[in-house]
């Protein structure tokens, strides 16, 4: 990993409470990730990039809370998607699938769950946005947790108060879900 | 990281393209990819989308007029800061 002065020259400047407390290197380490789920939970990048700033000012103010008992990037993650989903209620926005609705992706079990083809790579990050809005919460934060390689399933079932196993259960209807709502992007 | 499987495929599939069709082929597929799930397709995805440059400055002037902890975050994580006290 490049060290933090060649990634974020600005940030690392230690002669502030910035740099002082390590949190330079934090952000350095987590701010993709933390982005990228305020991003595609909200869908919006200007709510996104505030939502972000807004995690790691959380966390900061609460640096004394964190115990250890988990990894940092899992109680951002937790930080992230609590801010954002009181976000999406006090927005009163709603997926377009609800929970109710939950038969509409039990259709979607035929789907192939083969590679996914992108003709035009350029495009692919807005049509990725489209599909994932077009599933329900419960699926999308499912599949974005997962998709990164750090948390383990465990630790997926705790930021979405579940097990283990469930999380693998429902890990397959989401990615057919996904699949189905992707072809239909194209 | 490695390419996967398929992705290699498909790469070798449209250099044999390319040399009989060149033009059309490499605007239609100088693109195209295969992600073998959709967890590699949001890594991808991650990979491509970094966080604003905003964003990393503006947290920094708001972290800078917050109070300063009593100890790092390292320091409490790697549990070798000063006591709690």
């Amino acid at each position: 990993m490049p060290e933090l002065e060649e990634r974020e020259p600005a940030l690392a400047a230690p002669s502030t409470a910035w740099g002082e407390s390590g949190f330079a290197a934090v952000y350095a380490e987590h701010a993709r990730a933390i982005y990228y789920l305020a991003l595609r939970f909200l869908g919006d990048p200007t709510q996104a990039e505030d939502a972000a700033h807004d995690v790691f000012v959380k966390a900061y103010r609460k640096f004394d809370q964190f115990r250890g008992d988990s990894a940092v990037r899992t109680w951002l993650y937790r930080i992230t998607i609590n801010h954002c989903r009181n976000l999406l209620q006090s927005w009163h926005q709603r997926t377009m699938v609800t929970n109710a609705d939950e038969a509409v992706w039990e259709q979607a079990s035929g789907q192939d769950e083969g590679p996914l083809r992108a003709l035009e790579l350029k495009e692919l990050g807005q049509r990725i946005g489209r599909t994932l809005e077009a599933l329900p919460e419960e699926y999308r934060l499912l599949l974005l947790l997962v998709a990164d390689e750090r948390l383990s399933y465990e630790e997926v079932g705790h930021l979405t108060s579940q097990s283990a196993d469930a999380v693998r259960g429902k890990l397959h209807r989401a990615r057919k879900a996904f699949a189905a709502a992707f072809a239909k992007t194209a | 990281m490695e390419p996967k499987p398929s992705v290699t495929r498909l790469t070798q599939k449209q250099s044999a393209v390319e040399q009989t069709l060149p033009a059309q082929s490499a605007i239609t597929n100088s693109n195209a990819r295969d992600f073998n799930s959709v967890e590699e397709l949001l890594r991808w995805d991650t990979d491509q989308t970094p966080p604003p440059p905003t964003l990393g400055a503006r947290l920094r002037r708001t972290i800078n007029r917050e109070p300063r902890p009593a100890r790092s975050w390292w320091a409490r994580i790697l549990g070798r800061g000063q006591s709690d006290s």
